[in-house]
C-alpha cells in the first residue's frame, strides 16, 4: 500500500484485507478477530493486526505484542479514539510500526505522529507530498506525548 | 498577567499560518466543506444565520488593555462595531467574512491572543472567577491553574477530537463563581489539614438537553498530579464516551450510564501508570507560574476614604452604583468594579469599540491594565483604588457602562438566539428588551434585590436557563414560539437545577409572567430573604398557582 514513513513516501508489501481472503505474495493486515484465528498461539504472527474502534484494549494490547505492525483504522477522521488506542498501545511498550489507515487527512498528520504512529496510509485523494507537509505543521509542543519531541516547559527549564 | 514567551508567540504564530493555508484550501477547493468543518471550528469559527461569528478566547477571563483595544480595533475593522461576550468569558464577532478569519487571527496574534479551541469537540477555554486575585475568600489563586492547563491542552495530539465539546473551571474561593458544577470538569481549590493545598474535583456537570449537577470524582487532588489526572479523565472520556448520537456524547452521559463508582475505578486505574511520568508537575513549575501572577503595586491606604463618602452622600446615582456594581476587595483601600454591559437598550454581552476603547482606558490608569471578562457577560476592572471610584463611575455612566444592575433582575445572561444563532428556536433578544422596558425601575429592582435570570432561545441552554433562579427557555411549537420558565436554578454555591413552572407562556406573556412571580416573591418574602431563597423555601406551587391563574 502507499504509505508515509520518515516523511517519505513508501508502497510497501502490506495490504488491508477485510476479511477472509487468502494472501499469497503480499502481506496481510487482518481484522482482530480474524488475526486471532490465523495467528499461531506462540510467536510473533505473519499477519499485521487491524485495531477498528470498537476493539477491546487489552485484546489488542496481547495481539499487539505478537504484532510486526499494528493499524489503526479511522473509520471517519472525527473519531478520535485512535489517538488513545496509539498512546496507549506505545506505552504498553509497543515497539513495531503503528499505522494509520482509513480516512487519514494531510490536517491529522500532527496530531498522530505526537501519538506515536510511525507510518500512515492517507485517504485516496490525499497527496502523500501534502500529507508530508503537515507532519511539521508546528514546530513546538506544550504536551508530553509519545514522540520525542522536547516539550516548551523542558526547553524553558534548559535556559 | 501571563505573559507570552517566545515559544508561546511562536505557536500561536504557526497557528494563524496553519488557518490561513486551511482556508486557502477550501476555498481553492482542496478541502471539502466537511474536512473542513472541524478545523474552521477549532479555530471559533462558526457559519451563522447571517454570516460566519468568531469566537475569540480570552483566557479564564484575563484581558490587557492592549488586547481589549485590539479587540476594539477587530470590531471595527473586521466587524460592525460591536462585540459579544459570552457566558465562557470569550468574545464573539458576529458578522466577519470568512475571506479576512486568517487577518483577524494575524492581527490576534501580535497581542498575545487567538481563537484556539474555542469551538469543536476538543477541550475548550477554560474559565474562572472574574475575581480571581482580589476576592477576600478566596484560598488561592486559580489563574495559574488555568494556565498550566491551557498550555497541556493548546493542541493536545490525543483530544482534538473527542466525542463532544469538553469545558473545565477553575475556582479558587469559598464562594463559586465559576459554575464549577456546570462543567465537564470542576476544579475547587481546597485547603486540608494534613495534604496541603489541592484540589476537589467535579465532572459530569453539564447543561444543554440533559442538565445535570456535577459529582465529586476525587475529593482531594495533589497539585502535582493536575496534569496526569486531567489526562487520565480525558483519556477514557475518549475512549468510551458515546459518539452515535451528539446529544448523548458529553462526559456526563458517561458518568451517569457508568456510575460515578467504576467511572472512578477506571480514571484511577489509567492514573496509576501514568502519575509519576512526565506530566507531573513539581514545585518549581508552579512556583513559576504563579509569579506570572504577581499582585499589583497596590499604594497603601489608611482608613476610610472620606471623599468617597462625600460623593456618595450627594450624589444618590452614584451611591447606588457603589453599592451595587463594586465588589469588596482583599486590599485595604480598593474595590472591584463591575463594568455593566446589560444597559437597557442593548444586547445583554454587547459592547461597541468604543467603549471597549473607553474600558481599555480606564483600565490603563486606574486598574493596572487589566480587565477580566465575567461569566454572567459582565466586565471587571479589579483593582480601583477607593479614591479613583467616583471619576470611574463618571467616565463609564458617561457611555452607558455604569447601569447601577449587577445582581439584579436586569443583569441577565441571554444567548444570541434566534436573531444570530443557527440552532436557536426562538427569540431572545427582543425577550430581553421587553423585560428591559417593563424593569427599567431601578427603585424596583432594588427592592427586589439580588436575582439571576438567565435565558436560552433552544435547548443546548448556552444562556443557562437551568440556573437562573429564573431561568427561560425559548422553544418552538409549530412555527410559535413559547418560553418555558424554570425556578429555583444555582449556578454556584449549592449547586442545583431549576425546577419547571408549568406550561411555556407566549412571547408577549413574558413579562408579565415574571412581573406575577416577583409579586408573589414580595408577599412571600421574609426578612434578608433573596428570590432564590423564598423559592426554596415554600416551593414553585405559590408561584405556578398565580402564573396559571394570571393565564386563565
Amino acid at each position: 500500500m502507499r504509505i508515509v514513513k520518515d516523511a517519505r513516501e513508501f508502497h510497501d508489501e502490506w495490504d488491508l484485507l477485510d476479511a477472509d481472503e487468502p494472501s499469497r505474495n503480499r502481506r496481510a493486515i487482518v481484522p482482530l478477530a480474524y488475526w486471532q484465528s490465523v495467528s499461531p498461539a506462540v510467536g510473533t504472527s505473519p499477519y499485521g493486526l487491524l485495531v477498528r474502534a470498537d476493539d477491546a484494549l487489552t485484546a489488542v494490547l496481547a495481539a499487539a505484542a505478537r504484532s510486526e505492525l499494528v493499524a489503526i483504522e479511522f473509520a471517519t477522521f472525527t473519531d478520535g479514539r485512535g489517538y488513545s488506542f496509539a498512546r496507549q498501545l506505545r506505552a504498553d511498550g509497543f515497539d513495531g510500526d503503528l499505522r494509520a489507515v482509513g480516512e487519514v487527512l494531510r490536517d491529522q498528520a500532527f496530531y498522530l505522529v505526537r501519538c506515536g504512529f510511525s507510518s500512515f496510509a492517507p485517504a485516496a485523494h490525499v497527496t502523500s507530498e501534502d500529507f508530508i507537509a503537515g507532519l511539521t505543521d508546528f514546530s513546538l509542543v506544550y504536551q508530553p506525548a509519545a514522540d520525542q519531541q522536547r516539550t516548551i516547559a523542558r526547553l524553558r527549564h534548559a535556559r | 498577567m501571563y505573559q507570552y514567551d517566545e515559544f508561546d508567540q511562536r505557536i500561536v504564530d504557526e497557528r494563524v499560518s496553519q488557518f490561513r493555508d486551511q482556508t486557502r484550501r477550501f476555498l481553492a477547493g482542496s478541502l471539502s466543506e466537511e474536512e473542513f468543518r472541524p478545523l474552521r471550528l477549532m479555530n471559533g469559527l462558526y457559519i451563522q444565520r447571517h454570516a460566519p461569528m468568531l469566537r475569540v478566547a480570552i483566557p479564564y477571563g484575563l484581558l490587557s488593555a492592549t488586547q481589549l483595544r485590539k479587540l476594539a480595533h477587530i470590531a471595527t475593522t473586521y466587524d460592525r462595531g460591536y462585540g459579544h461576550f459570552s457566558t465562557r468569558q470569550n468574545i464573539q464577532y458576529n458578522w466577519p467574512t470568512l475571506e479576512s478569519v486568517p487577518d483577524i487571527l494575524a492581527e490576534l496574534a501580535t497581542v498575545q491572543m487567538h481563537a484556539i479551541q474555542t469551538s469543536g469537540n476538543c477541550v475548550r477555554n477554560i474559565t474562572s472567577d472574574a475575581f480571581a486575585g482580589v476576592a477576600p475568600d478566596e484560598i488561592d489563586d486559580p489563574r495559574p491553574y488555568c494556565e498550566l492547563l491551557r498550555q497541556w491542552s493548546t493542541f493536545h495530539p490525543e483530544f482534538a477530537h473527542l466525542p463532544r465539546k469538553f469545558k473545565i473551571a477553575v475556582s479558587g474561593a469559598s464562594s463559586d463563581r465559576a459554575a464549577t458544577a456546570f462543567h465537564d470538569i470542576g476544579l475547587r481549590l481546597v485547603q486540608d489539614a494534613e495534604q496541603g493545598l489541592g484540589m476537589r474535583v467535579l465532572v459530569g456537570g453539564g447543561q444543554g438537553r440533559t442538565p445535570k449537577v456535577g459529582v465529586v470524582l476525587r475529593e482531594f487532588l495533589p497539585l502535582a498530579d493536575l496534569l496526569s489526572y486531567t489526562e487520565a479523565i480525558l483519556r477514557i472520556y475518549n475512549q468510551f464516551g458515546r459518539r452515535d448520537n451528539k446529544y448523548k456524547a458529553r462526559i456526563k452521559i458517561l458518568v451517569a450510564a457508568l456510575g460515578i463508582e467504576e467511572f472512578a475505578r477506571l480514571v484511577e486505574d489509567e492514573w496509576s501508570r501514568i502519575r509519576d511520568s512526565v506530566l507531573r508537575l513539581d514545585e518549581a513549575d508552579i512556583v513559576a507560574m504563579r509569579a506570572h501572577f504577581p499582585r499589583p503595586a497596590y499604594r497603601s491606604m489608611p482608613g476610610e476614604n472620606i471623599m468617597t463618602e462625600a460623593w456618595a452622600a450627594m450624589e444618590p446615582e452614584f451611591a447606588r452604583w457603589l453599592k451595587r456594581n463594586t465588589r469588596a476587595h482583599r486590599q485595604a483601600g480598593y474595590r472591584a468594579v463591575v463594568v455593566s454591559l446589560k444597559a437597557p437598550d442593548i444586547a445583554p454581552g454587547d459592547i461597541t469599540a468604543a467603549q471597549m476603547d473607553v474600558v481599555a482606558n480606564l483600565a490603563e490608569r486606574y486598574s493596572f491594565g487589566e480587565i477580566r471578562a465575567t461569566y454572567d457577560q459582565n466586565l471587571v476592572l479589579a483593582d480601583v483604588s477607593e479614591s479613583d471610584l467616583h471619576e470611574v463611575w463618571r467616565v463609564l455612566a458617561e457611555h452607558g457602562l455604569a447601569t447601577a444592575n449587577i445582581g439584579l433582575l436586569t443583569d441577565m445572561i441571554c444567548c444570541p438566539g434566534l436573531d444570530f444563532c443557527s440552532l436557536a428556536n426562538a427569540r431572545s433578544i427582543p425577550i430581553a428588551a421587553q423585560i428591559n422596558a417593563r424593569f427599567a425601575d431601578l427603585d424596583y429592582l432594588h427592592d427586589i434585590g439580588e436575582l439571576e435570570l438567565k435565558m436560552s432561545g433552544c435547548m443546548n441552554a448556552c444562556g443557562h436557563h437551568h440556573v437562573g433562579h429564573i431561568g427561560i427557555l425559548g422553544v418552538d411549537k409549530n412555527g410559535v414560539e413559547f418560553y418555558q420558565i424554570t425556578l429555583g436554578g444555582i449556578a454556584g454555591d449549592g449547586a442545583q437545577l431549576g425546577e419547571r413552572l408549568g406550561p411555556g407562556v407566549t412571547a408577549d406573556a413574558v413579562a408579565d409572567t415574571i412581573e406575577a412571580l416577583l409579586g408573589v416573591y414580595l408577599e412571600l418574602r421574609e426578612e434578608g430573604e433573596r428570590f432564590v431563597d423564598t423559592v426554596s423555601r415554600c416551593g414553585v406551587t405559590p408561584f405556578k398557582d398565580r402564573v396559571y391563574a394570571v393565564a386563565a
